[in-house]
C-alpha cells in the first residue's frame, strides 16, 4: 500500500535485492536510513525504492544476521538518527551476492539479448 | 518485555528523525516547510504502528471498544456451549447473591424508616420476672413500668410502647384475620411518622381504657384490601366484632418496628381488651409490651442505663409493697427479682430478637450464596481458561504478524467484560423473582414480612461489585495466558506449552469440586434435620389429623354460652362416624403464645417451680386425637364439667417430664398442686392422670406440662383436633357443616391439616432445606462441567500418547482406565480437601440442625458417593473418546 501513484519505471523490489542494495550503499561508509534510501533513489536513477518505509524491516532482516550494525549519532543537520554501518561479515556478504547478481545478469543478457540466429 | 519496549520507542525516533532529515533536504530545495514535510511522510509511506505522527488516522478509543465488542461477540456465539455455561454461572451467581444480599440488608442491617433511627432504643429486663409469666416473645416489659418510667426520667425525650396480636378483620362483607399492633398514643410522634392520608394517633387516642374504637390502616393494607380508596377514612370495620372506624393511613414503607410481623391495622394500646384476653392493661403481673424510647441529644444507651439504674431499683422495692404483690415468695426469688436490671438496647432496627430466631438462619444462607458464587466463578475462570488455551494457536499466529500483547489482552478482557455485563444484568433482572420466591417462605411463619423483593441502591451497588469481580476473575485467567504465550511454542503440533494452564484448571476444578462437597453436606444435613423436625417434631404423630379454630365470643356470645356452643360441636364431632377421635383445647397446640404460670406442688414437699410451665384446658377425647397416650390414671370425662359461668378448679393432668422433674419419687395420682405466684394457698387441684409429653409450643423444647379440663373453666375460644383417615377435602366441607347446624353465626377458621400447621413453624428450616437442595444441585451441575473440561483437556494433550500406546498393542481399556483414574484424583482431592472445612464450619450451623450431628456419617457418605459418581461421569466420555484413538489419528499434524 503506498502512498505514491505508480510510477511505471519504478520496478517492484524483491526482498532479497533491497538487502543487497543497502550492503551496496553501506560499502563505503556509514550512513543513517533516510541517507541510505536517497542514495538508492539516485544512483539508481529515482527508478528503485517506492517507499522509504520498507528499508526499516529489511535493515532490521540484516541487523539479526548480523551484516550491519547501528548506533545512534547526529546527522549534518544536527539531527539525532541512527546510523548504520557493514561488519566484516557484511562485506564478505555483499562481496558473494554482487558475484552472485553480476552471474545472474550475465545469463540473463546472454539469453535475452541473444540472436537466436546466432545460435550454433 | 522491556527490551521490546524500548525498540519500540527507537523505531518510532528514528522513523521521526528520517522524516524531518528528508523534509530538510526538500526544504533545501526550495519547497515550503509545511509542503516538505508532507512530501517527506509521503515518501515514506504508510507505516501507522511505527509512528503515530498524525493522531487523525489513529482510531479513537471507543471505536476500538466497539471493534473489540463485535469481535468478542462473534467469538462467544462461535463456542455457543461454552459461553452459554459461563453466562449461567454467572447469572446463577450473581441473581442469588443479589436477591440474598437484598434480603440480609433489610433484615440485619438496615434502620427503621423513621426519624433518627440511631436515638432509638428498646428496653430490656433482665432478670427474674415475679408473676403471671410474659405474653409474647422478646424483650417484655409490664405497662405499668411504662407508664411510671414516662413521669420519672430524664434520659429520653419520648417513649412509646407496642404489643402485636392477631385479630378478625370484618370490612364491607369480607372477615379475614390480620396482623394487628396496639400502640400507645406516643408511637406514631416519637418515630415521626405522618399519615399519608387522614391522621395518626395521639395522646388523646389512648387515655381511657376501650373507648377509643378507631382504627389505622398500614399503606399496603390499604392498597390491597381498599383499593386504595381515599374515601376510607371515616369507614366502618369490625375489629373482632366491635365497631370501629377507619381514621387514618400509615405512609408507605412503613411496617411496624417488627419487620417479621408487619401489622395490616393500628389500634390505641387502650383498645387491648380487644385483642388480648389477660385482664386490665395496669396489672403488674404480666408484661407483654416492648417499650422503645428515643434518647436526649448526646445521651448514650450506657448513659441511660446507668441513669435509669437507680430508678429501676426504686421501682422493683416498690412494686413488693404494692397490692397484688404475692404473699409468699421464695427468699431466693426475691433476690432475684431484686437483682434485675433495666438494660437499654440500641433500637435503630426496632424489635431485638434472638440470634437464634433470624440472624443465624441468614448468616447461613449469606454463607452458602457466597459459597456458589465462588463456585461459579472457579466456573467461569476454568472455562475462559479452557478457551484461552484453544485459541493459543489464533494468539501465537496474531503476535508473530505483529499483534501486540496490549491489544490482545483488551480483546480477552473486552469478552469476558461483556459476558460479565449480560450475565450480570441477566442476573439482577432475576434477583427480584428469586427475593420474592424466599419471601413466600419466610412470610409462612408468624405473619407478613415487612421485606421488599425490590432492589434498592445498595443491593444494585453489590450486583456491580460482584461483575467487576466476576471479569476480573474470568478475565485473569485467559488474559494472563494470552500475555505469557510464546508464539513458537504454541505453533508446535498439539500439545505445546499447555502444562501450566492445565495444572490451574486442575487446581481450581479440585476447588470447586470441594465446594460442592460442602453444599452438598449442608442439603443433606438441612433436609435430614428438617425431615426429624416433622416427624418427631410435636411428639405426635402429625398425620392424618385436622384441626380449626371457633370463637364464639368474635361473634357475641357470653363466655358461658360460648362453652356450651363449643361442646355441641364437640359432641357432634364425635358422635359422627366420619370422625375418628375428636377433642378441643382453649389454646392451640404451636400457634405461638399460649398458656403458661407457675406451678406450687404439694408433694413429699411444698415447692413452686422455678419456671413457668406450658398449660392448656382440653376437653376428654383430646389426648385420644392427637394420639398421645395416657400413662397412668384417667383422661378428663363427665366428672370435669362446671356448668355454671366461670372458672373452677379441681383436676389436672399432668405429663411424664411433669413427673420426672417434680415428682420423682412419689405416686403422682392424688398430688395437690396449684398455679404458682401466691404460696399461702392451699393447692386445690388434683393431679388425676399422666400423659406422655409432647411439645406444647416450640418445635425443639421439651417442658414438663399441666393440662385442665375446658369445661372447668371459661372458653371463649377452641381449637378442635379431629383425627380421621379422610382426604383432607371430604372432612373440610362436613366440619364447617357441623358447625353451621349448630349455629350458622358460627365461622370456622384456621382449617387446615395439623402437618400444614406445623410446617408454618418450620419456615427457616423449610427454607434452609429447600435452598440448600437447589444449591447443592447447581454446585454439583458446575462441578460436573468443571471436571468433564478438564479431563477432555488432558485427554486431548495425551492424544499422542495414547495413539502411540494403542500403536504398541495396549488394550483400548487402557486409556479409559487412565482417564477415569484422573478422574478419580481430582475428586478424591477435592473430597479430602474439604472434610477439614466442614469440620471447622460444622459450629456455624450447629444450632440450626435437630436430631442430626453435623459428621452425620449417613450423610457425609451420601454426599461422597454422589460426588465420585458424578466425578466419574463427567470423566465418562472423555474416557471413552479416549479408547477410541486410532494411532494414525493421533499423529495426524494438525
Amino acid at each position: 500500500m503506498t502512498t505514491q501513484e505508480k510510477n511505471p519505471n519504478r520496478v517492484e523490489l524483491l526482498q532479497g535485492t533491497l538487502d543487497v542494495l543497502i550492503l551496496r550503499t553501506l560499502q563505503h561508509g556509514r550512513q543513517h536510513g533516510q541517507g541510505i534510501a536517497r542514495a538508492i533513489q539516485e544512483t539508481s536513477g529515482d527508478s528503485l525504492l517506492v517507499d522509504h518505509g520498507s528499508l526499516y524491516p529489511a535493515l532490521k532482516r540484516l541487523g539479526k544476521k548480523k551484516w550491519i550494525r547501528a548506533e545512534w549519532g547526529v546527522s549534518a543537520n544536527n539531527r539525532r538518527a541512527r546510523f548504520y554501518e557493514l561488519t566484516p561479515q557484511g562485506h564478505e556478504q555483499l562481496e558473494v551476492e554482487k558475484s552472485g547478481w553480476f552471474r545472474l545478469v550475465a545469463a540473463m543478457g546472454r539469453v535475452l539479448g541473444a540472436d537466436p540466429s546466432e545460435a550454433q | 518485555m522491556w527490551g521490546r519496549d524500548r525498540s519500540d520507542l527507537d523505531e518510532r525516533e528514528e522513523v521521526q528523525s528520517h522524516i524531518r532529515i528528508e523534509a530538510d533536504r526538500l526544504e533545501a530545495e526550495g519547497l515550503a516547510p509545511d509542503e516538505a514535510l508532507a512530501a517527506a511522510r509521503a515518501q515514506f509511506g504508510y507505516t501507522p504502528h511505527l509512528d503515530p505522527l498524525d493522531s487523525s488516522l489513529r482510531p479513537k478509543w471507543f471505536e476500538v471498544l466497539i471493534w473489540d465488542t463485535r469481535y468478542a461477540l462473534r467469538r462467544l456465539i462461535a463456542s455457543p456451549i461454552t459461553s452459554a455455561t459461563i453466562l449461567a454461572s454467572l447469572v446463577i451467581g450473581i441473581g442469588v447473591n443479589t436477591a440474598i444480599f437484598s434480603l440480609a440488608d433489610q433484615a440485619l442491617v438496615r434502620s427503621l424508616p423513621v426519624d433518627a433511627p440511631d436515638e432509638l432504643v428498646q428496653l430490656e429486663w433482665e432478670g427474674r420476672f415475679i408473676g403471671q409469666g410474659g405474653r409474647g416473645a422478646g424483650h417484655l416489659i409490664p405497662h405499668a413500668l411504662f407508664l411510671e418510667l414516662g413521669g420519672d426520667q430524664e434520659v429520653f425525650q419520648d417513649m412509646a410502647a407496642r404489643s402485636p396480636g392477631e385479630v378478625t378483620l370484618l370490612a364491607g362483607d369480607r372477615s379475614e384475620r390480620v396482623q394487628t399492633e396496639l400502640v400507645t398514643g406516643s408511637y406514631f410522634r416519637m418515630l415521626g411518622i405522618r399519615p399519608a392520608l387522614g391522621r395518626l394517633f395521639s395522646e388523646d387516642d389512648d387515655r381511657i381504657p376501650d373507648a377509643h374504637p378507631i382504627v389505622i390502616l398500614s399503606h399496603d393494607y390499604w392498597q390491597s384490601r381498599f383499593a386504595g380508596d381515599s374515601t376510607v377514612i371515616g369507614r366502618l370495620v369490625r375489629v373482632n366484632a366491635r365497631p370501629m372506624s377507619v381514621v387514618g393511613v400509615a405512609p408507605k414503607g412503613f411496617h411496624g418496628t417488627d419487620w417479621s410481623q408487619a401489622p395490616a391495622i393500628w389500634l390505641p394500646m387502650m383498645m387491648n381488651d380487644v385483642v388480648h384476653e389477660w385482664g386490665r392493661l395496669d396489672e403488674r403481673r404480666i408484661r407483654f409490651q416492648h417499650v422503645f424510647a428515643r434518647l436526649d441529644p448526646g445521651v448514650t444507651p450506657e448513659r441511660a442505663e446507668a441513669a435509669l439504674a437507680g430508678w429501676f431499683q426504686g421501682y422493683l422495692r416498690a412494686d413488693i409493697q404494692r397490692e397484688g404483690w404475692p404473699d409468699a415468695v421464695e427468699p431466693s426469688d426475691m433476690e432475684q427479682y431484686l437483682a434485675s436490671a433495666l438494660r437499654v438496647r440500641p433500637g435503630r432496627q426496632g424489635q431485638a430478637r434472638r440470634d437464634a430466631d433470624l440472624r443465624q438462619p441468614m448468616l447461613i444462607l449469606s454463607a452458602s450464596t457466597a459459597l456458589l458464587l465462588l463456585l461459579a466463578c472457579l466456573n467461569v475462570a476454568n472455562l475462559s481458561m479452557a478457551k484461552a488455551v484453544a485459541r493459543q494457536k489464533d494468539t501465537a499466529v496474531r503476535t508473530a504478524l505483529g499483534a501486540s500483547r496490549h491489544r490482545i489482552v483488551m480483546e480477552r478482557v473486552v469478552e469476558a467484560g461483556l459476558l460479565a455485563a449480560v450475565g450480570g444484568a441477566v442476573g439482577v433482572a432475576l434477583a427480584p423473582a428469586i427475593s420474592r420466591w424466599t419471601l413466600s417462605y419466610l412470610s409462612m411463619g408468624s405473619g407478613e414480612m415487612a421485606l421488599s423483593a425490590q432492589l434498592d441502591g445498595r443491593a444494585l451497588a453489590t450486583a456491580l461489585g460482584i461483575s467487576v469481580v466476576a471479569t476480573l476473575l474470568s478475565g485473569a485467567g485467559p488474559a494472563w495466558f494470552a500475555a505469557a504465550a510464546r508464539p513458537m511454542g504454541a505453533l508446535k503440533i498439539r500439545g505445546g506449552s499447555a502444562g501450566a494452564a492445565l495444572g490451574v484448571r486442575r487446581a481450581l476444578v479440585i476447588g470447586q469440586v470441594s465446594l460442592a462437597l460442602v453444599l452438598l453436606m449442608g442439603a443433606g444435613l438441612f433436609g435430614k434435620s428438617l425431615r426429624s423436625l416433622r416427624s418427631e417434631g410435636p411428639g405426635f404423630s402429625a398425620e392424618q389429623l385436622l384441626t380449626f379454630k371457633v370463637t364464639p365470643a368474635n361473634e357475641g356470645y357470653e363466655l358461658l354460652e360460648s362453652k356450651r356452643a363449643l361442646r355441641t360441636v364437640l359432641d357432634e364431632l364425635q358422635r359422627d362416624r366420619t370422625f375418628g377421635s375428636a377433642g378441643v383445647a382453649v389454646f392451640p397446640v404451636m400457634d405461638g403464645g399460649g398458656w403458661g404460670n407457675t406451678v406450687l406442688i404439694e408433694g413429699a414437699e411444698r415447692m413452686e417451680t422455678q419456671e413457668s410451665l406450658p398449660m392448656n384446658a382440653v376437653s376428654p377425647g383430646y389426648f385420644d386425637a392427637l394420639g398421645v397416650s395416657i400413662v397412668l390414671g384417667r383422661d378428663f370425662d363427665a366428672r370435669d364439667v362446671w356448668e355454671e359461668d366461670g372458672w373452677v378448679v379441681r383436676s389436672a393432668i399432668v405429663s411424664e417430664s411433669f413427673v420426672e422433674r417434680y415428682l420423682p419419687n412419689q405416686h403422682p395420682l392424688g398430688v395437690r398442686i396449684d398455679f404458682g405466684g401466691d404460696p399461702s394457698r392451699p393447692a386445690r387441684v388434683e393431679i388425676v392422670g399422666v400423659v406422655q409429653g409432647y411439645r406444647e409450643h416450640h418445635l425443639r423444647e421439651s417442658t414438663p406440662q399441666v393440662f385442665f379440663p375446658i369445661w372447668e373453666r371459661t372458653a371463649g375460644t377452641g381449637t378442635f383436633y379431629v383425627r380421621s383417615a379422610s382426604a383432607f377435602e371430604t372432612l373440610a366441607p362436613a366440619v364447617r357443616e357441623i358447625v353451621r347446624e349448630v349455629d350458622p353465626v358460627l365461622s370456622v377458621t384456621d382449617l387446615r391439616t395439623f402437618e400444614a400447621q406445623i410446617d408454618q413453624h418450620l419456615v427457616f428450616e423449610r427454607m434452609l432445606a429447600e435452598l440448600g437442595r437447589a444449591f447443592a444441585l447447581f454446585a454439583t451441575l458446575l462441578g460436573m462441567i468443571g471436571v468433564y473440561a478438564v479431563l477432555s483437556f488432558s485427554a486431548e494433550s495425551r492424544t499422542k500418547e495414547m495413539g502411540l500406546r494403542a500403536a504398541l498393542g495396549a488394550p483400548q481399556r487402557a486409556a479409559a482406565v487412565l482417564i477415569l483414574g484422573e478422574a478419580l484424583r481430582l475428586g478424591t482431592m477435592g473430597i479430602a480437601m474439604a472434610l477439614p472445612v466442614i469440620w471447622a464450619l460444622g459450629g456455624l450451623i450447629e444450632s440450626q440442625l435437630f436430631g442430626v450431628e453435623v459428621v452425620d456419617l449417613q450423610t457425609v457418605g451420601t454426599a461422597v458417593l454422589i460426588l465420585l459418581a458424578v466425578v466419574f461421569g463427567a470423566g465418562a466420555v472423555p474416557a471413552w473418546r479416549m479408547s477410541h484413538v486410532s494411532a494414525l489419528e493421533a499423529f495426524r499434524v494438525d
